[in-house]
């Protein structure tokens, strides 16, 4: 779109042309030419050219069922907890997409579980996509261009997660000479990023993230330190690094180098000292934990155009998720002038790491068709917690180590998928993926059909439809709701079978011309099979035992309807989202066998957004969710035990009754998110506040007693009041 | 490059805004409660608890569920209308006179009009050999008070090695440890020993914890009884020997710490007072269990001598014991030690119902089998003291 402030159409027009040229080169969505540029002529007063440049297809057009393309910038906008924007949290405002625990950037994707979506960054996949247990995402969106994420219906490309994919991708350097960036100082993190040439065909893009949460600490613990002869010990920060290199060899190839290192590192503990002047004794005991975990995504690749109808795109790489914890304890002891050390470690490591090679090649074979197909072999390690123990004393030297064991596993995948034009009215895509997964001596095997079609009946209407199934070979189970770093993946081994899924989905969609305005309503039936969750009594396992003890399968179902009403132009923009969902799961080994609802089974989901753009320097953003309150497991009859195992008492305290699983639903939940966006000459300022009208949702329920009386009593235990935030972007 | 300078008036602003950064993540932890009746429907059901020892008669307490914040029920919670039935191996046996022996298979059933059926069945497990090897003792430092008459100190370690070679699958065997110091005062006053050690619970096992004083607590001069010397004889000075054997060193024996997992060990969570644990690290049918008390005291406070003094032992039962009493003690701990109730409590995690292996999913039917040893500690001490 050209700014009608032109003075002169003819190069008003060749500078649109060359603006949509880089935009489309460059992946970059709305975009401002500064009149300045180099591309102006020095002759001709302008004021600044507005290109607008859509990153989606249109939604009519495509055969594709509840998938988006959106930029970076869109979810910048999007407001956020404590102003960090967030790719995931600003995904759950689609429909059918279920937040999970309150604050945690997490996804359930129509009633799939949380493991169950596959995160790629550069086609390569990322096990860990959380920061200080899921309240950040791992993707730093200044160091990204924009993301594919699919829900309903997934091109044969992708496969080995249930519920969905997004593939994030990060930007190259723009073709704008010099160097440009942006700084960002915000209340819980600061983030550089920069990109700018190398040479002439080379370019570079870095960015970096980092929290700040230890600046508060770090002075609150030495303020209450100083007079404590007991020493407090906390810090907390992530630390994320993307890079990129490109170079463009010719037009027809293109090579690339990315690197991502994502690291949390958590250190607690205390000292704390003693003595007792009677018995001629002093003491220091040191009790210090250290807690290491993160990514690590090192690739590079080759896209070449083989013909002017067939590319290709080669990648290499390897991807890493590790966690590592230490407990040092020391104490120090002099008793009559005998001075004894103990000293005992504990040290835990785990971690997965995958080296990959793939080749995808996309061929146009008629102006109608386009053939998608490609290969991937990967060999994956896991190595489950290995923990250390060694203890030095004067009486013992001792180190016990348990399991050490790695698996290696082996996958090879191929895919082929074939989208093709049978009439100006109906389009199709079928494809298939078939992968092989061997662990242990032995192989298993899946095959994920995918077949697509739209049909438009009116030029501004198609109706949908797709089948899509999935297969899973890994998963990642969790006894909480949040990213833990013990977390671990866990290869489909022993008795158990591939997670399988199969969805089917319809969908309506009216999209004008002028595509200002979508309107869509999709509806889905999906079957899981050989799910995976804890048991039960899980934590009556050892935890060296084999990872099957803790581990049951099972199925589980959902349905449901989204929909969506989008208007992506003018001032004004936004989007209402309802769903209208059910998900359940039955597992033989749990609540008796029957079937029970999913944790985020929440029957009615409505989400708002809007981003209003006021004026050229102020922008103003709001994002309303509500939903049927999470389901909830409530306990709610006790029982009495002798105790067999406390002989300080006659009974045990509490002895909960088993009831049936989350048959219990917390109240409606719903918060408002506030952003305003003030644009300065060199940046801009953003103001935010999440749960701007601080209504506190109901997470769970406590059995406990009264303040006053004693009685006992149920308690709804809320979280996340109003929270402000403040960060300035200086973009240079 | 653009230069990097930011206006002064940005300047002020980010002054201004990093002088108020540390109050504002103090209201991201904040959180409310809010008291509230669920007001869902519930059915009471029977409850069954049992710890059956081999040997010993059984006794069986039968009670219902409550609903959590009926304060009435959750005082009197008692059956008057049922019956419990035994059966001893498929045959029904008297309650009150059968006596269970290792092997049996033991089916409890109890029958309410008002509160319906419950039952559970349970196998006594077989007693598991224990052969004690020698023990390492290792003395410190001894102490002696020239102003009494015969006040000696003995502070030591003590290392015991168990060898256990248990006659079932190591995969379904289960044990429990008890200790417990004996010493002449104590032994001569037969009540100073439920006064330590025993809790007025009759289900109750002995426990090492409470078996010692803390050995801060016993040592150094003192010309009275120390804190660790019968109360009888703290009053009246009379003539004492205490054997207190300090904190049992849990780190130096890996099986008592085989139920921590990754995230509790993170979290600096210890196996204090866990002294259950199982058979699936004995890989050749046989294990050596060793028992470490790094900071042991003996205290004798005497008008005059006599060998008698020494005579300290260290009481010792493994008991052999169902899966369902291991199960319940790995519950408890998880309950009052583990992350799991924690995390729940603060909605991040599903909640956790207590263990039980009765059909209602109330109460514990256990079974055990001790194996009892005693070690004698008086060569070593009359050795350490007559130095």
């Amino acid at each position: 779109m050209i700014n009608p402030t032109f003075r002169r159409p003819l190069l008003a027009a060749l500078l649109a042309v060359a603006a949509a040229n880089l935009l489309a080169a460059t992946n970059l969505t709305p975009h401002t030419v500064p009149a300045d540029s180099a591309a102006a002529s020095p002759q001709v007063a302008l004021s600044e050219v507005t290109v607008v440049s859509r990153l989606e297809a249109p939604v009519v057009e495509s055969t594709q069922l509840g998938a988006r393309k959106i930029s970076a910038s869109q979810i910048k906008a999007t407001p956020s907890l404590m102003g960090e924007a967030d790719v995931l949290k600003a995904l759950t405002l689609e429909p059918g997409i279920a937040a999970g625990a309150e604050g945690m950037a997490e996804m359930h994707v129509h009633g799939g579980n949380a493991y169950e979506n596959l995160f790629l960054l550069d086609n390569v996949p990322l096990y860990q996509v959380n920061h200080f247990g899921g309240l950040f995402s791992a993707f730093n969106l200044d160091a990204l261009s924009y993301i594919d994420f699919y829900k309903s219906s997934i091109p044969a490309k992708y496969d080995g997660r249930l519920s969905s994919v997004l593939d994030a991708r990060t930007r190259s350097a723009s073709s704008t000479p010099g160097h440009h960036g942006s700084l960002k100082l915000g209340i819980t993190s600061g983030a550089l990023s920069i990109a700018g040439p190398i040479a002439r065909r080379t370019s570079y893009m870095v960015a970096v993230r980092r929290s700040w949460f230890d600046l508060y600490t770090i002075p609150l613990l030495h303020f209450t330190n100083a007079d404590n002869p007991d020493k407090t010990r906390f810090q907390y920060f992530f630390t994320d690094v993307n890079a990129k290199i490109t170079h463009r060899f010719s037009p027809r190839a293109t090579a690339f180098a990315s690197l991502y290192f994502g690291d949390d590192l958590l250190k607690s503990g205390e000292t704390t000292t003693g003595s007792n002047p009677a018995l001629r004794s002093e003491w220091t005991t040191t009790d210090h934990y250290d807690t290491h975990w993160g990514n690590l995504v090192a690739l590079t690749g080759l896209t070449l155009r083989l013909s002017p109808a067939h590319q290709a795109e080669f990648t290499a790489a390897y991807t890493e998720f590790f966690s590592s914890m230490k407990q040092l304890y020391t104490n120090r002891l002099t008793e009559d002038n005998i001075k004894t050390t103990l000293t005992s470690t504990t040290s835990t490591r785990n971690r997965i790491h995958d080296i990959i090679a793939k080749a995808d090649f996309s061929l146009a074979h008629s102006p109608l068709s386009r053939l998608r197909y490609g290969t991937s072999a990967t060999l994956h390690t896991f190595l489950p917690p290995a923990s250390t123990r060694t203890l030095i004393s004067p009486h013992a030297n001792a180190q016990f180590t348990d399991s050490t064991s790695t698996y290696l596993a082996g996958e090879l995948k191929l895919y082929a998928e074939e989208e093709v034009a049978l009439s100006p009215r109906l389009s199709l895509n079928a494809g298939l993926h078939a992968s092989l997964f061997r662990i242990d001596g032995r192989t298993r095997h899946g095959l994920s059909p995918r077949l697509s079609v739209n049909f438009r009946p009116h030029p501004d209407v198609a109706l949908k439809g797709a089948f899509t199934r999935t297969v899973q070979f890994v998963h990642q189970v969790s006894h909480t709701y949040f990213s833990l770093p013990t977390d671990q993946w866990v290869p489909v081994a022993g008795n158990f079978k591939p997670q399988t899924a199969n969805k089917l989905a319809l969908g309506a969609y009216w999209q004008p011309a002028s595509r200002s305005v979508t309107l869509s309503l999709e509806g889905y039936l999906k079957r899981m099979n050989n799910l995976v969750e804890y048991r039960s009594e899980y934590y009556l396992a050892l935890p060296t035992d084999p990872w099957d003890r803790t581990l049951c399968t099972g199925r589980g179902s959902a349905r449901g309807i989204d929909f969506k009403a989008e208007r992506t132009t003018g001032t004004l923009t936004g989007h209402v989202a309802y769903s209208l969902a059910w998900a359940d799961r039955t597992f033989p080994l749990k609540n008796g066998g029957a079937t029970f609802p999913a944790r985020f089974d929440n029957r009615h989901t409505i989400n708002l957004l809007l981003n209003w753009h006021i004026t050229r320097r102020l922008d103003i953003g709001a994002a309303w969710t509500g939903h049927t309150g999470n389901r909830y497991t409530l306990l709610t009859q006790m029982w009495q035990q002798p105790s067999f195992t406390d002989p300080d008492n006659d009974y045990e305290p509490d002895s909960p009754l088993r009831a049936p699983l989350n048959a219990y639903t917390l109240p409606f939940y719903h918060r408002l998110d506030l952003s305003l966006t003030l644009h300065c000459r060199r940046g801009f300022w953003n103001f935010a506040l999440y749960n701007a009208y601080n209504h506190l949702n109901t997470v769970a329920i406590q059995r406990t007693t009264t303040f006053t009386t004693g009685a006992p009593v149920f308690r709804k235990v809320k979280l996340l009041p109003i929270i402000p935030s403040l960060s300035y972007t200086w973009q240079f | 490059m653009a230069i990097l300078t930011p206006s002064p008036r940005h300047t002020l602003l980010l002054r201004r805004l990093l002088s108020l950064l540390p109050l504002l993540p103090l209201l991201a932890l904040t959180s409310c409660y809010e008291d509230f009746d669920p007001n869902t429907p519930y059915r009471p059901v029977l409850c069954l608890n049992a710890l059956i020892t081999a040997g010993e008669p059984v006794e069986v307490d039968v009670t219902h569920t409550w609903f959590y914040t009926d304060r009435e029920a959750s005082r009197n919670h008692t059956v008057a209308d049922a019956t419990v039935t035994l059966y001893a191996n498929g045959t029904p046996r008297p309650l009150a006179t059968y006596l269970p022996a290792p092997a049996d298979t033991i089916r409890l059933h109890a029958s309410s009009p008002t509160y319906g059926e419950a039952e559970a069945t349970v196998v006594v497990p077989p007693a598991t050999p224990v052969t004690l090897l020698p023990p390492t003792f290792t003395l410190i430092s001894t102490h002696t008070e020239p102003s009494l008459p015969m006040y000696q100190e003995a502070h030591f370690s003590l290392t015991l090695p168990l060898r256990l070679r248990p006659s079932h699958s190591p995969s379904s065997t289960y044990f429990h440890l008890a200790y417990l110091p004996t010493s002449p005062a104590e032994i001569n006053e037969p009540t100073s020993r439920a006064e330590i050690n025993e809790p007025a619970s009759r289900a109750s096992l002995p426990s090492p914890e409470s078996a010692t004083v803390p050995s801060a607590k016993a040592r150094g001069s003192h010309a009275s009884a120390p804190a660790s010397a019968p109360a009888s004889a703290r009053a009246s000075h009379a003539p004492y020997s205490t054997l207190t054997l300090g904190a049992l060193n849990y780190k130096a024996e890996p099986l008592f710490e085989e139920h921590i997992g990754t995230f509790e060990s993170l979290t600096g969570i210890d196996s204090q007072r866990f002294l259950y644990f199982t058979a699936r690290r004995f890989a050749s049918g046989t294990y050596t269990l060793r028992l470490q008390f790094p900071e042991a005291t003996y205290h004798v406070n005497s008008p005059h001598y006599s060998p008698s003094l020494y005579n300290a032992a260290i009481s010792l039962t493994l008991y052999t014991i169902s899966e369902s009493l291991y199960n319940n003690a790995v519950y408890r701990w998880q309950h009052n030690l583990g992350s799991i109730s924690t995390i729940a409590d603060l909605g991040f995690a599903d909640p956790i119902a207590a263990y039980s292996n009765v059909s209602t999913g109330a109460g514990i039917v256990a079974a055990r089998t001790p194996t009892n040893l005693t070690l004698p500690l008086a060569p070593d001490i009359a050795a350490a003291l007559s130095r």
